[in-house]
């Protein structure tokens, strides 16, 4: 898949992601959850610089997709799944993986038993 | 009946059903559990549980067709409630998200204000069909949305429209506000509110008791009175005030009496325990009330009467132990079910929770016989808030128990005094029906126990002083110390030297078969009924032993009359 659609793909998990959880978790809640995804994943996201991590943060999915022009489909594919393993890593750590779990499922419904956590690797377009 | 005029009859009246709050105690406090489609607000102090609260009845009373709906709006932010929450077993993860949904309103409040959050709130609740709303936290909302919300008008149109869009959509709804102190008492909240619950936690000394108070529960009869509660990880569990009402069915109890277990005990009562009576048990440590109380619970056992020991002072085990050793098998009691050791010794004890406690033993093996050992330790394991109330809580617990024809056993530790006699350290005396006081006297250089019975409410009684001991049987009553001058515990050579001098002169005789011989002597032909009361011992086995021994003697002599036995003394009064 070339850069782009990859992004895209990456920008619509965001928005699911979004849209469910930011219900749940309240929008600034979601916002505080994803910033600090982002910071966590940030080594691996091999951003082109500072400013690019913090449009991510700050424009959520366009910023992310803004973040990662430029890139090869190898280093979208890997930024994407470092800040989603990253995201849902965290959502675990704080409601714990069975109720973590249960939400991303909701969303994802024909995710295979236990690949929740795989869901990031491959978001799906 | 005046025309134009209509009288409401029982049949009539509308009745509201209740829901069952899923939290142990609190229906009882409620009366059954909360009216439906009422609107209530959940007020405390911080930490005093208002939101666990909240969570326990929704994941209790939330089912698939009948959700719950818990809105946030500027309370605890949703992502730490989910976490904590949590932790609390009634948390039943697959509830989550599908017949409970949690809702963050906190970004709309902040950016909008309340108008678009009650039309969210109002959306919700009809899409979602829920059984129950909870708005938490309700008055963090009022100051977040601005000066101009935070007007009273405001507030009340607010609350007003909120409280009319979720009865009419049949909701039950929980608001959770922080503590309403003094000044807020014209809060329109209340005014609107249908049930007002309040939590608090008191400290006093290292001690923190939680209470809930029912302020307000419109057109529905609550319990009245602070309650106390505990949270533990199973959430909240509320012990209703034990109601003084149980005790005034007191006068209907049955008639009847229960063996104390001591040998020669009982006939010193009148016959026994009386159904339904409290008993003190007074005594300087080491006197025997355990070893009564233990005798006490296992007669009951061999005759088929259940019975609870609740335990203050020391471990069961070690309290099994002992009984042991004087040929009480308490474990083997429990093991049969006709036991139950309850051991209660936290420092934070409210009297409610123990009654809860006792209650629960004594509905599980429908028991009949109660000991509290001791109420000394029972007082220490009260927090401190409610020691100053240790005698009303005393009253409530016993008029409960004996209420319901239990018989009550209470031991008391006291410090025995020569030139004072008290029962207990503080005026009690008035809880118990029957009172019985073990002290230490010197006869003759020796200590000896003794005991009297103080007060047997409506029975005859023996008004003697006794001898007793503590064999590798258990308590055994032995003999009469009557004319050894003894009356504070101590001291009792000059009537001691008197009895000696007496057991000289009538060879053979005890020194309780003398006062049944001076008895005699007095009454110069009687039967025993008289006797009985010249002297202060009951009708019983004991007298009726002391006059077979006086005769098998020839201190006296027995005639059989019409109307019944005559007893005749052959010796003299002595000059």
């Amino acid at each position: 898949m070339r850069p782009d659609p990859l992004a895209a793909a990456g920008e619509r998990v965001y928005l699911r992601l979004r849209a469910r959880l930011a219900t749940l978790l309240g929008a600034a809640g979601f916002d505080a959850l994803w910033a600090r995804a982002i910071h966590l994943a940030q080594p691996t996201l091999r951003l082109a610089d500072d400013t690019a991590a913090e449009e991510a943060v700050r424009a959520g999915a366009y910023g992310l997709r803004a973040a990662l022009r430029g890139q090869d489909s190898a280093g979208v594919q890997q930024a994407l799944t470092a800040v989603f393993a990253s995201f849902i890593s965290l959502l675990y750590t704080f409601i714990g993986e069975d109720l973590g779990a249960r939400f991303i499922r909701q969303l994802w419904p024909d995710l295979p038993p236990d690949a929740e956590e795989s869901c990031a690797e491959e978001p799906t377009p | 009946m005046r025309r134009g005029t209509h009288t409401m009859t029982e049949h009539q009246r509308m009745s509201f059903p209740l829901l069952s709050t899923g939290v142990p105690g609190l229906d009882e406090v409620l009366g059954g559990g909360i009216p439906e489609f009422s609107f209530n607000l959940i007020t405390g102090t911080p930490g005093a549980g208002k939101s666990t609260l909240a969570h326990q009845i929704i994941f209790a009373t939330a089912s698939f067709e009948r959700p719950a709906l818990y809105f946030t709006v500027m309370g605890e932010p949703p992502i730490k409630v989910l976490r904590h929450q949590q932790q609390m077993s009634f948390f039943d993860i697959a509830k989550v998200g599908q017949s409970i949904h949690f809702i963050d309103l906190t970004e709309l409040a902040i950016t909008q204000g309340l108008g678009p959050v009650l039309e969210q709130i109002v959306q919700q609740v009809e899409a979602l069909n829920p059984r129950i709303v909870v708005v938490d936290s309700f008055q963090a909302a009022m100051r977040a949305s601005g000066a101009a919300e935070c007007d009273p008008m405001n507030l009340q149109v607010f609350t007003q429209r909120l409280a009319v869009h979720l009865t009419i959509l049949q909701a039950t709804t929980f608001l959770i506000g922080t503590y309403l102190d003094e000044g807020q008492q014209n809060n329109p909240v209340l005014t609107i509110a249908d049930g007002v619950f309040v939590l608090s936690q008191s400290i006093d000394r290292n001690s923190v008791v939680r209470k809930l108070q029912v302020v307000k529960s419109r057109g529905h009869g609550t319990m009245p009175g602070l309650h106390t509660f505990r949270i533990s990880q199973a959430g909240l569990r509320v012990f209703p005030r034990a109601s003084i009402a149980v005790a005034e069915q007191h006068q209907a109890r049955s008639l009847g009496r229960g063996t104390t277990g001591v040998e020669g005990l009982d006939d010193l009562l009148g016959g026994g325990i009386p159904l339904g009576d409290a008993v003190l048990v007074s005594g300087p440590s080491g006197s025997g009330k355990s070893v009564l109380a233990a005798q006490f619970i296992a007669a009951g056992a061999r005759q088929g009467e259940p019975g609870v020991i609740a335990v203050f002072e020391e471990h069961p085990s070690d309290y099994v132990r002992r009984a042991l050793s004087l040929g009480i098998d308490l474990a083997g009691l429990e093991q049969a079910g006709v036991l139950k050791i309850i051991y209660i010794r936290p420092l934070d004890l409210s009297p409610d929770e123990t009654l809860f406690e006792i209650r629960e033993a004594v509905q599980a093996i429908r028991a009949k016989r109660v000991v509290i050992d001791s109420l000394t330790g029972f007082e220490l394991a009260l927090a401190p808030t409610f020691r100053t109330d240790f005698r009303e809580s005393l009253y409530r617990l016993v008029g409960s128990l004996t209420g319901t024809d239990i018989m009550v056993l209470m031991t008391m530790e006291i410090v025995q005094s020569a030139t004072d006699l008290r029962l207990s350290p503080y005026v009690i005396s008035f809880l118990a029906d029957n009172i019985i006081l073990l002290r230490y006297v010197e006869i003759a250089g020796e200590l000896r126990k003794s005991l009297r019975v103080i007060k047997m409410r409506n029975s005859d009684h023996s008004s003697h002083l006794w001898q007793y001991e503590i064999t590798a049987q258990g308590m055994i009553v032995r003999e009469s110390l009557m004319g050894y001058g003894i009356s504070t515990g101590t001291g009792s050579s000059p009537s001691s030297e008197r009895v000696e001098d007496e057991r000289r002169i009538y060879p053979g005789l005890t020194a309780q078969e003398l006062i049944v011989l001076h008895g005699l002597i007095a009454l110069q032909g009687t039967s025993a009924q008289p006797l009985a009361q010249r002297i202060g011992l009951p009708e019983g086995p004991i007298l009726t032993a002391a006059l077979d021994r006086l005769i098998s003697l020839r201190y006296a002599i027995r005639r059989d009359e019409a109307d019944g036995a005559i007893y005749w003394p052959v010796a003299q009064a002595m000059g």
